[in-house]
């Protein structure tokens, strides 16, 4: 019959026809269908009461009040809260549909699981094939999901491992194979990180609590130069303070100085700053050559900062900006050498301490990170203000900390007060509903009940917000396998609600 | 957050849609109030007392069938419907077998009112293949939007009431194409069957990713059926391609009238995406997933070789107040009453919320043509200014219902002249169960949801098969059955 679906194979368009169709009453069932038995014919149709009104107030009875959810891809978080569908979460398959950037950001705060979002993401990704890359765990969170997955876990501290923050990374001694070319323009990256990472370290308390200004800029730069440049071995921060005190004529020369009285005014206040990085809190944590290389074929690596956290914020900061900084290079040199095919999950977490710790830190910051951003590494920034990033101290510097959140794309809010939201939205807009709902999760409970048996009342909601949608609030649901990892997590709940 | 200082918009003042009659009846009912009392007057009139005296005792329990409710329902609709289906039934009729058991032509017809109905693939020019079912009996084409719904809960106010106009506005616009008979919003609620995520965590798993990452993502995923749910929605419009000025003369030029009619559609305005045109796999899936709850979990590839015949039941029992088909039981409501009250835009929200069982809901729409509006509400003003009239005349004050309808019409009239149009809207519910256990719990959910939309539905008696179709993208339109 004409236009009738046939079976598959068979599904050509119908011949177009010039005379009207002709049906044939007899094989047409009826309107309620055929008659006779074991027909199913509808005996009754039932029509229900028809209302009547104005399309202005019947399109009061709004149909579109679910919303049908994200698609089923990626990484599985849990039930949607209103509509009770899976959410699964995929930043770098949705690259390009719903999403421009695959970073994610994620807020909410102290003790509400912002890492343990984080800690699912990463599974899944490494599940996927990602590596987990940890490069400052500053409360010894990941540990132990990286050891079950049978990574490695490099323990800065005194008498721990040590990290050379301008490492080039484990392959950097490969530099001398490379061809000329090649060889250059990799050590002007490696070197300009390097300059950009003591910057940062020497904006911190411990070191000059200040940028460099121009002069001292100069001369550093070209200390790391004259210090590096012997491809074969990576320079430390010793090495670029005895540069600077040896005052070599390049570097006098490079500086437009003549006496060796004036070279010292100029570079005084910052070799005294160098040397406070090796020296006091700091010493004996990034003043030598790195003791544990960082194994990027394992899979999944944490550098963990834990024993270091007693030493007072500063240090933490600068710790977290050093390792950062070396777990860049690695990831960056393996990648130019082409021995890292996979791409990488880098869970950046307590980011606002790093941020707070100086002016530039913001920048430097911004310099690590945004290098790779077009390179399939997926960043996870957590944190649980964007006061830090308010409070800094410059235009400058705040208007770059909040183009790093404004650079990702998929939001992750957990339970937060109303005042933290109206900052995010002042960023990215976000509804009065989605307010009210992120906090109401931060609320204390209305019993009063003394909270330290209590679970936080938003401890594992979040409200995803991808791009401009709606956002989607989702509550994680951990599996026995999860619960049982996580159980025997050396941090307890106490530490992490102590933040 | 300014907006959280004025009062929320609030909906209403629709009234059934009925005919026209004395007082509160219908022409049905007039009908046979004036026969019921006129006949036996007659009689008496023409001096036969004693036949009168029969006829009136014939004529009230008429009267009472004809005028008497009982739960929102007149019992001559009630005594009608068991009638019908009482007869069907004894003649086996409610019952269906379909395929290899029965004869022709009748082989190969889907049950009940579906069975006129056929799948059209046609191409549409730019967009690949779409499906288009065609009710030969009626002639009339329906085609259907596969929807994405923003979710208007956490928008804000501002925003959803724009959305909630725009939705106004395209149930006006139907009016403008005068081809089009009706249109159907279904919200599906059903069970996540999860193997969407199965296979896509299946395919991109790493082989040599590490034991924790592959055991931990194989719980997530065998956990995700259990409590999730997925809202599909959709949008079908049923259009009459005989309506229009321009006759089609065969069934592609049909179908594209369909499709034409369908363009014209902003819905992206009123808070849904579309996600595409249903195509005739999906059309066929959509049935056979209705009729068959476990067949969701068969992949999409599997719905291609089906034909029309294939995606309804193998064999179904249209019962009094349930539907049994393929190892499956459903139960389908029909509005009774829709809220008296104003409310806001999100009165629907406990119907659309899932619940334990999968659930289907429908709204049908019927724009009235911009004649048939303006005769409508004409006549409600001046019925509302002749009481006026009146009551000036007796000095009598006006009561809060006369007020408030005065207001109603007046309201009507001013937005009609912004361009509103009139619509008619009915409401159908199905659930379905796989355990006949289950039934009963799934009966009460729905009543329970409809109560707390402020709705009052009632089950479909006896016309349980006809109420189910009207889920299914087919078209069925029972108001104009």
């Amino acid at each position: 019959m004409l236009g009738r679906r046939r079976p598959a194979g068979a599904r050509q368009a119908p011949a177009p026809e010039k005379r009207p169709p002709a049906l044939n009453a007899r094989v047409i069932a009826p309107r309620r269908g055929w008659r006779g038995p074991a027909a199913g014919r509808a005996a009754h149709v039932e029509t229900g009461s028809v209302y009547l009104g104005t399309s202005v107030q019947v399109a009061g009875l709004f149909p579109f009040m679910q919303a049908s959810g994200l698609p089923a891809e990626g990484v599985p978080i849990g039930p949607d809260l209103l509509t009770h569908e899976m959410v699964c979460l995929d930043p770098p398959g949705w690259l390009g549909r719903l999403t421009n950037n695959p970073s994610i950001w994620v807020q909410g705060q102290p003790g509400v699981g912002k890492s343990a979002i984080a800690k699912r993401l990463c599974l899944g990704l490494v599940g996927y094939g990602y590596a987990m890359l940890c490069p400052g765990d500053v409360k010894g969170e990941y540990a132990g999901l990286v050891r079950a997955l049978g990574g490695q876990v490099v323990r800065i501290g005194r008498g721990l491992d040590r990290i050379n923050p301008l490492d080039s990374g484990p392959l950097g001694r490969l530099l001398p194979t490379l061809p000329e070319q090649r060889r250059e323009i990799l050590l002007a990256e490696v070197n300009g990180r390097r300059g950009e990472l003591l910057h940062a370290l020497l904006a911190t308390a411990h070191g000059l609590g200040r940028r460099p200004v121009a002069q001292e800029s100069a001369a550093l730069n070209a200390a790391i130069r004259l210090a590096a440049a012997d491809p074969a071995t990576d320079p430390t921060i010793p090495d670029v303070i005895k540069v600077l005190r040896e005052a070599p004529g390049p570097l006098l020369d490079r500086l437009m100085l003549r006496s060796h009285d004036e070279y010292l005014t100029e570079v005084r206040a910052i070799v005294a700053a160098l040397e406070n990085l090796c020296d006091g809190p700091l010493s004996g944590l990034f003043d030598g050559p790195t003791t544990t290389p960082l194994d990027l074929n394992a899979p999944a690596v944490s550098v963990d900062l834990s024993a270091i956290l007693t030493a007072g914020d500063h240090v933490v900061a600068a710790g977290l900006l050093a390792c950062w900084a070396y777990s860049y290079s690695a990831v960056d040199t393996a990648r130019a050498f082409g021995v890292l095919a996979r791409p990488v999950v880098l869970p950046l977490d307590e980011l606002w301490r790093a941020l707070r710790a100086g002016p530039g830190m913001v920048e430097a910051f911004d310099g690590i990170t945004r290098l790779n951003r077009a390179k399939g590494e997926i960043s996870l920034m957590i944190t649980h203000s964007l006061r830090d990033l308010e409070a800094l101290p410059t235009e400058e510097d705040r208007a770059k900390a909040s183009g790093l959140m404004e650079r990702c794309d998929t939001l992750i809010l957990a339970a937060m007060p109303m005042s933290e939201l109206t900052r995010i939205s002042q960023r990215k807009p976000l509804t009065d509903a989605e307010r009210e709902l992120v906090a109401s999760w931060a609320s204390p409970t209305a019993t009063g009940i003394d909270g330290t048996t209590q679970v936080h009342p938003g401890r594992g909601k979040y409200l995803i917000k991808i791009g401009q949608r709606i956002g989607v609030p989702v509550r994680l649901a951990l599996t026995p396998t999860e619960l049982e990892l996580y159980h025997t997590d050396p941090a307890p709940r106490r530490q992490v609600s102590a933040s | 957050m300014t907006a959280t200082t004025t009062e929320p918009r609030t909906y209403g003042g629709w009234r059934r849609s009925r005919s026209l009659g004395i007082g509160r009846l219908d022409s049905r009912q007039t009908v046979i109030l004036m026969t019921a009392v006129l006949v036996p007057l007659l009689a008496a009139a023409f001096g036969a007392v004693r036949l009168a005296f029969v006829l009136a005792g014939v004529a009230l329990p008429v009267l009472g069938l004809a005028l008497v409710q009982r739960g929102g329902v007149l019992l001559m609709d009630l005594a009608l419907a068991r009638a019908r289906w009482q007869w069907a039934a004894w003649r086996g009729e409610t019952s269906y077998r379909g395929g290899v058991f029965a004869e022709l032509p009748r082989a190969w017809d889907l049950p009940g009112v579906l069975a006129p109905t056929t799948l059209l693939d046609v191409e549409e020019p730019g967009r690949g293949r779409v499906g288009v079912v065609w009710n030969q009996r009626t002639g009339w084409m329906s085609v259907t939007l596969l929807l994405s719904p923003a979710g208007a809960l956490l928008a804000d106010r501002a925003t959803v009431e724009q959305q909630v106009a725009a939705w106004g506005d395209l149930l006006a616009s139907l009016a403008d194409d005068e081809t089009v008979r009706a249109a159907a919003v279904t919200i599906e609620l059903v069970p996540e069957s999860g193997t969407q995520l199965a296979d896509h965590v299946a395919g991109r798993l790493d082989p040599d990713a590490p034991e924790l990452a592959r055991r931990v993502l194989g719980e997530l995923v065998a956990a995700a059926p259990r409590g999730a749910a997925r809202v599909n929605a959709r949008l079908t419009l049923t259009v009459d391609p005989a309506a229009g000025g321009a006759r089609p003369r065969s069934v592609p030029e049909a179908a594209a009238e369909a499709l034409r009619s369908l363009a014209g559609l902003s819905v992206t305005a009123a808070g849904a995406d579309v996600l595409r045109r249903a195509s005739a796999t999906d059309l066929v899936r959509m049935v056979r997933c209705a009729f068959d709850p476990d067949a969701a979990m068969a992949g999409v590839s599997e719905f291609d070789a089906l034909t029309w015949g294939e995606a309804g039941p193998v064999a179904a029992e249209d019962l009094w107040d349930h539907y049994r088909h393929d190892g499956a039981y459903s139960i389908s409501w029909a509005l009774l009453e829709a809220p008296r009250q104003r409310v806001s835009h999100d009165v629907l929200l406990p119907l659309l919320s899932p619940g334990r069982f999968p659930r289907r809901v429908t709204i049908l729409y019927r724009t009235l043509s911009r004649d048939e509006a303006g005769a409508v509400l004409e006549r409600e003003v001046n019925a509302a200014a002749a009481r006026e009239e009146y009551r000036r005349r007796t000095r009598r004050d006006p009561t809060a219902r006369e007020r408030a309808d005065a207001e109603r019409a007046a309201r009507a009239a001013a937005e009609e002249a912004h361009g509103a149009g009139l619509v008619q809207f009915s409401l159908f519910v199905t659930t379905t169960v796989t355990r006949w256990e289950d039934l009963a719990d799934a009966r009460r959910e729905v009543e329970q949801a409809a109560g707390r939309s402020r709705l009052k539905l009632r089950i479909a008696r006896g016309g349980q098969s006809a109420a189910f179709a009207v889920g299914l993208p087919c078209g069925i339109y029972p108001p104009a059955a």
